[in-house]
């Protein structure tokens, strides 16, 4: 175990150096001038540009404005702004409370609604009941969250006027976004949960068990569900950076606030430290909770330990 | 790439602002004066004569004339859609006296329900109004701004010296008394003495010099405030309670402007302290004052509890009854209706033109569409670029625009056919039209060497490519920018829509970089037109154009300085004729403020440059 | 070997386009499916057959969009602006009075153009990778590898919006960020069979008589890589095409006046309470295009490596 974990930890430092060494030549891998892209393409005076880069240290050696850069990342200086001038760091602590929210609910909404019907889908394996849940699962699977979003607008904002259609802040807000990320997410997980269940359910321990005479709902719940549980909780790691990057798509939707909605419209004001700021962050944080799920199913599952 | 040529001597030439962020900045001495004199509110309205129109003509004026008084410059330019001035037209044309009572008839322009909102019974101290807006303004410092948006939020934030109510009357506000000298070069105010700003500064002439230098100081990016102090040449004060304002030349229009939010007078003290984070919080001397700024999402102003004095667009005496104003941001036009309609928000500005009728036709709210003064919703030619260097390839670009179906669709209840320059409220003749003749543009583009018939024209193989600048506020390019793509690639254009965010749109017109900017500008006086086609503010002020006509600029001047009003209006006619022969920019449509709320607000008022002005404002259960 | 789940190369596929099978599946070998057999065995697989139906439905439409476009998609009409459906206008006409059938249809050319581009450029560049990769080892593997990592730490639509955001938002350089962001599912495919591939004895006896790597790689290896990449490419395309949609609708991909879903969907929105059309039917359209997709590569898996098969 202890292996395991010295390895997989120092297999992450070369990622996060190369996530670093990516983020950071966003800007200088742009044909064209990086100081040129920020200002928008204008005829400077040559004076201006030179204060301007040394400003942003741009007359530098490349290796030092890396080394630079991470410096600054490690201490959560993310750089600035150009359009609100404020550091990238607050617009993200602003920003991310709202995301989060966004997500996890999404993630618990995705994980009631896919266990459930997986479970019942397994259980009931072959029967109507399954071939609906399957049907509905796949439609899930290949609707564009955006639409769903406009449809959950359109239906329960504009007809019923039960929600806001957009805007943040409070409860209310949050049910028509989370259950557009959800829905989508509890497609993926039901699909996952139905498939492993029934493998599970054919092995012959489960066999040995009903066999001692356990009841089946014992069976299925104690037995089975936990071991078909081991992929799912796999699954949850990428499930949250797939949420997380729905985010984008369903903040936009409903104007919510957060993370999404902010990348975007720093791309659409051409915005680049902010972007960059962004990706940073959010790469860096997907990096660490894989690597958290991934111990998380070291401690699971035994057989994985051993690599 | 063009060199810009700084011909002006009042703009001294500047080192660049390291962030080109027009939002925010305050006195940092990083920041470069672009000399973005944006956004005048130039509410130097003469009074129209009011002969041989028709009736609806005439009651248009009429309520035009209740909203445009003559007083300061809010030169509002907008790019495309929601920019500036989001409109704010109240209907309160017709009832004299609109600025000393609450609001009552809201007869629109339009037509609408008369229905009384204000007063009604003794309205109670207390309460909360939620105002939905269709952008974010760029900074709330109002020297800074070249945004309308901004005025919607400090008309009731920030003080001028002089007040515009909706008769066109200069009254006083910060200043008791003011007198011009006889060569129109300088005037003298007389200060009130008992104002102090939220932070307990005191207002004196000392302030007054502070704030207005502060405008033309080189390191300081103004916005439309700078256009209103062209010529300054300083202020003095005399006494603690006189200010005498010295221009280089005479300037008929100052007294307007000043009365105008963008020469609004901001505590020195906080500017300082605050630096550039002031844009955000300004603090100033008015019944609210801003209690906070959350980006993206909203500006939420609270009630000055100090404020004692009588308001001059009421009779009421002491702070405000509302205790909280809430500005959101909802550029997605569906969304903000909305918001309306399920009592989210209870006022909102800029009904888009499918949801209209049902806003219309419901009992529960009124509606308030005004003329809009100025510059109508335009689409401005770059005279320095290929192919508009051309004058006939940009004479074919207005030929070849249907206005009439932006007005039928995308606009419908919401504008009329512009028929020049200036808005027809403002400046009309029988002499100016805007026609639609395709077949003379295909006509005018082969004579002008662009052949092929059939998809794009070409050239010496180069091909009519035409880049529309529009302002996207967040909810996508405004509806109109595809209909005129679609008439121009009728023709023969190649065009395309380029739809960026405000700050990068302003970037591009700054440089001259596009065909043609999507715009608007709202100006209570002819003079908007000198922001728009000066030479001296290409590159800076609202010439995206890029127009530099020495024919233009005399007139725009002698306009500047004559004061008959007669002889006013015969100078801008002939602005305005040249400039449709040359075809400078394409006016499109005339179009309305317009602004709905809810039963529930009773007392709301406009001021002179229809900013809603909330001071006497009840909520009512 | 790393044991990670992510080491199977699955993930992707299985996060992208959920069609998830038991993992850790091992991406081994199918055998090579005999020839006779494999059309038979998709026939069976109704999943597939609905799949390829539906596909093959909106090839035809793509293909014969001209012809059976009742008008043209970019042409306006400002006075027959926003009709309710009708037999003039079955889908009815948008806010510029353009036709929302044709729109739609011109709109299947684009999403399928960009779907399978995008995965082009992916399966080509990640099977090259994976393919180097894994039969040359070491110290290549690694480096390929870490860069392959370094693209996963960006989840999602993460990376796509990146690329735009510097390239530039138009269609052409939407098929790339999609592509490229798509490279590391197919490159760890790829990798995964070649490694199994590699330990084969066949392959051994090979390079023992003296063939060229090339020869080895080609005639040995890549005909096990072509079952699975298959799967994932058609799942793939799927997912491209949902993703393209996307950064449309937040105005990052197609430029106006394109007709393309994603767009329509987000111009549709302002219209979204009276004109209900404008975007319904765009949407409708991304649905059924990327469930086909999804069904054919659920089939085609079931077909070509049964040991992959997601119960049914």
């Amino acid at each position: 175990m202890g292996k395991y974990l010295t390895q997989r930890l120092l297999s992450t430092i070369p990622v996060l150096i190369g996530v670093t060494i990516a983020v950071f030549s966003m800007l200088h891998l742009v044909p064209g001038d990086p100081i040129q892209m920020m200002l928008g393409e204008f005829q400077t005076s040559p004076e201006q540009m030179a204060q301007l880069q040394s400003q942003l240290h741009l007359d530098e050696p490349l290796p030092q404005q890396y080394g630079r850069f991470v410096t600054g990342a490690m201490q959560g200086d993310l750089g600035y702004s150009i359009r609100s001038k404020r550091p990238v760091m607050d617009e993200i602590k602003d920003n991310l409370p709202s995301t989060i929210i966004l997500t996890l609910s999404g993630l618990a909404i995705a994980l009631t609604i896919g266990l459930t019907l997986g479970v019942i889908a397994a259980v009931k394996q072959n029967t109507w009941v399954d071939l609906t849940s399957m049907v509905v699962a796949m439609l899930g699977v290949s609707m564009p969250s955006f639409w769903l979003g406009l449809l959950l607008i359109f239906a329960f904002s504009l007809k019923l006027e039960w929600f806001p259609a957009t805007g943040g802040g409070d409860l209310r807000h949050l049910v028509l976004p989370a259950m557009t990320l959800g829905l989508g997410a509890s497609a993926i997980i039901a699909r996952l949960t139905r498939s492993t269940m029934l493998e599970v359910l054919n092995q012959e321990y489960i066999t040995t068990a009903r066999a001692k005479g356990l009841r089946g709902s014992v069976v299925v719940l104690r037995h089975a569900l936990r071991n078909a549980l081991i992929p799912t909780v796999t699954i949850l790691g990428l499930q949250f950076g797939q949420l997380l990057a729905g985010a984008v798509v369903v903040e936009t939707v409903f104007g919510r606030p957060g993370i999404g909605r902010l990348i975007v419209s720093a791309i659409l004001e051409k915005d680049f430290p902010l972007v960059q700021g962004i990706v940073l962050f959010i790469a860096i944080s997907y990096v660490v909770i894989n690597l958290l799920v991934d111990l998380l199913y070291a401690v699971l599952d035994p057989r994985i330990r051993f690599g | 790439m063009r060199h810009r040529d700084w011909s002006d001597d009042d703009t001294p030439e500047e080192t660049r602002r390291t962030h080109p962020n027009p939002k925010m900045s305050g006195t940092n001495s990083r920041a470069v004066r672009r000399g973005r004199v944006q956004d005048m509110d130039i509410d130097t309205f003469e009074r129209l004569p009011g002969l041989g129109l028709s009736r609806r003509s005439f009651m248009r004026l009429a309520g035009l004339a209740a909203t445009l008084p003559i007083a300061s410059s809010l030169l509002a330019a907008c790019g495309s859609d929601d920019e500036e001035d989001g409109g704010s037209g109240t209907g309160s044309q017709t009832t004299a006296a609109a600025g000393t009572e609450p609001a009552g008839s809201t007869e629109a322009a339009g037509g609408d329900e008369t229905e009384g909102t204000g007063g009604a019974e003794d309205p109670q101290p207390g309460g909360e109004l939620v105002v939905g807006l269709d952008s974010e303004p760029p900074t709330l410092d109002p020297h800074a701004s070249p945004s309308a948006v901004t005025f919607m939020v400090t008309s009731s934030v920030a003080e001028s010296l002089l007040y515009l109510d909706t008769e066109r009357e200069l009254l006083p506000w910060l200043a008791e008394s003011w007198e011009s000298s006889d060569d129109g070069t300088t005037y003298t105010f007389s200060l009130r003495q008992d104002v102090t700003f939220h932070d307990g500064e005191p207002f004196t002439a000392e302030t007054v010099k502070g704030n207005f230098d502060r405008i033309v100081d080189p390191n300081f990016t103004a916005g439309g405030a700078l256009a209103a102090l062209a010529g300054y040449t300083g202020t003095e004060a005399t006494d603690e309670y006189t200010a005498v304002v010295s221009f280089e030349n005479a300037y008929a229009p100052f007294l307007n402007y000043a009365a105008g939010g963008t020469l609004g007078m901001v505590s020195l003290k906080a500017v300082e302290e605050m630096g550039d984070t002031f844009g955000t919080q300004i603090v100033a001397s008015g019944p609210f004052k801003v209690e906070s700024y959350t980006a993206k999402d909203n500006v939420t102003i609270i009630r000055n509890e100090e404020y004692n004095r009588t308001a001059p667009w009421g009779t009421r005496e002491g702070p405000p009854l509302l205790e909280k104003v809430t500005f959101k941001f909802i550029p997605e036009a569906g969304s903000r209706v909305t918001t309306v309609e399920t009592g989210e928000t209870q006022m909102v500005q800029s009904i888009p033109s499918q949801d209209l009728p049902r806003i219309e036709e419901s009992d529960n709210y009124t509606v308030s569409k005004t003329p809009w003064v100025g510059v109508p919703r335009i689409l401005m030619l770059n005279t320095q670029l290929a192919p508009t260097d051309d004058v006939n390839v940009r004479r074919a670009v207005s030929l070849a625009i249907d206005r009439q179906a932006l007005v039928d669709t995308v606009f419908a209840g919401l504008g009329e056919v512009a028929i020049g320059m200036l808005t027809k409220v403002m400046l009309d003749d029988p002499s100016l039209s805007m026609p639609y003749d395709p077949d003379q543009a295909r006509t005018l583009l082969e004579e002008a060497g662009w052949t092929g018939d059939d998809g794009v024209r070409e050239k010496d193989g180069e091909q009519l490519t035409f880049i529309l600048n529009v302002v996207d506020p967040g909810s996508g390019a405004p509806p109109e920018a595809q209909l005129i793509q679609a008439n121009l690639i009728d023709v023969g254009f190649d065009c395309q829509i380029k739809a960026q965010a405000r700050a990068p749109w302003y970037e591009d017109n700054y440089n001259c970089l596009t065909h043609g900017p999507l715009m608007f500008l709202r100006s209570g006086d002819y003079d908007g037109l000198y922001s728009m086609f000066h030479s001296s503010l290409i590159g800076k002020n609202f010439n995206f154009a890029c127009l530099n006509d020495p024919d233009i600029d005399g007139l725009l001047e002698q306009g500047r300085q004559e004061t008959d009003a007669n002889a006013r209006r015969e100078i801008y006619l002939e602005i305005e004729q040249k400039l449709a022969d040359i075809a400078a920019a394409a006016p499109l449509v005339d179009e309305y403020a317009v602004w709905a709320y809810r039963n529930e607000v009773s007392g709301l008022a406009f001021n002179g440059f229809t900013y809603p002005v909330f001071g006497d404002v009840a909520m009512q259960s | 070997m790393r044991f990670s789940i992510r080491a199977f190369g699955l993930d992707n596929a299985v996060a992208q386009v959920s069609t998830a099978s038991t993992a850790p599946a091992s991406p081994t070998i199918a055998a090579p499916p005999r020839r006779g057999g494999f059309i038979s065995r998709m026939r069976k697989s109704k999943v597939a057959v609905i799949g390829f139906v539906t596909l093959a439905f909106l090839a035809t439409v793509a293909l014969t969009a001209p012809i059976i476009s009742p008008a043209d998609p970019n042409e306006v009409a400002p006075r027959e602006a926003l009709q309710a459906p009708s037999t003039a206008h079955p889908f009815g006409t948008d806010q510029y009075g353009r036709d929302v059938l044709s729109r739609v249809i011109y709109g299947t050319r684009i999403s399928l153009l960009v779907g399978f581009i995008a995965v082009s450029i992916a399966v080509v560049t990640g099977t090259t990778l994976g393919l180097i990769s894994g039969y040359y080892g070491r110290w290549i593997d690694i480096t390929i590898m870490r860069f392959i990592d370094v693209m996963l730490a960006f989840p999602g639509i993460l990376l796509a919006l990146a690329l735009v955001s510097i390239l530039g938002p138009n269609l052409p350089n939407l098929m790339i960020a999609v592509g490229v962001s798509s490279v590391p599912s197919y490159a760890r495919l790829v990798r995964g069979s070649v490694l199994s591939a590699r330990e084969q004895v066949y392959v051994e006896a090979a390079r023992v008589i003296g063939a060229r790597d090339i020869t080895i790689m080609r005639r040995h290896v890549l005909p096990n890589v072509v079952a699975p990449v298959i799967v994932v490419a058609t799942l793939g395309v799927a997912a491209a095409i949902l993703w393209a949609a996307s950064l449309s609708f937040l105005g990052l991909g197609s430029q106006p006046p394109t007709a393309e879903w994603g767009r329509m969907l987000s111009e549709g929105r302002n219209y979204l309470r009276e004109q209900w059309w404008i975007a319904t039917f765009p949407g409708l359209a991304i649905m059924m295009t990327v469930l086909g997709m999804n069904l054919l590569g659920d089939g085609l898996r079931d077909t070509l490596d049964p040991r992959q098969r997601v119960r049914t």
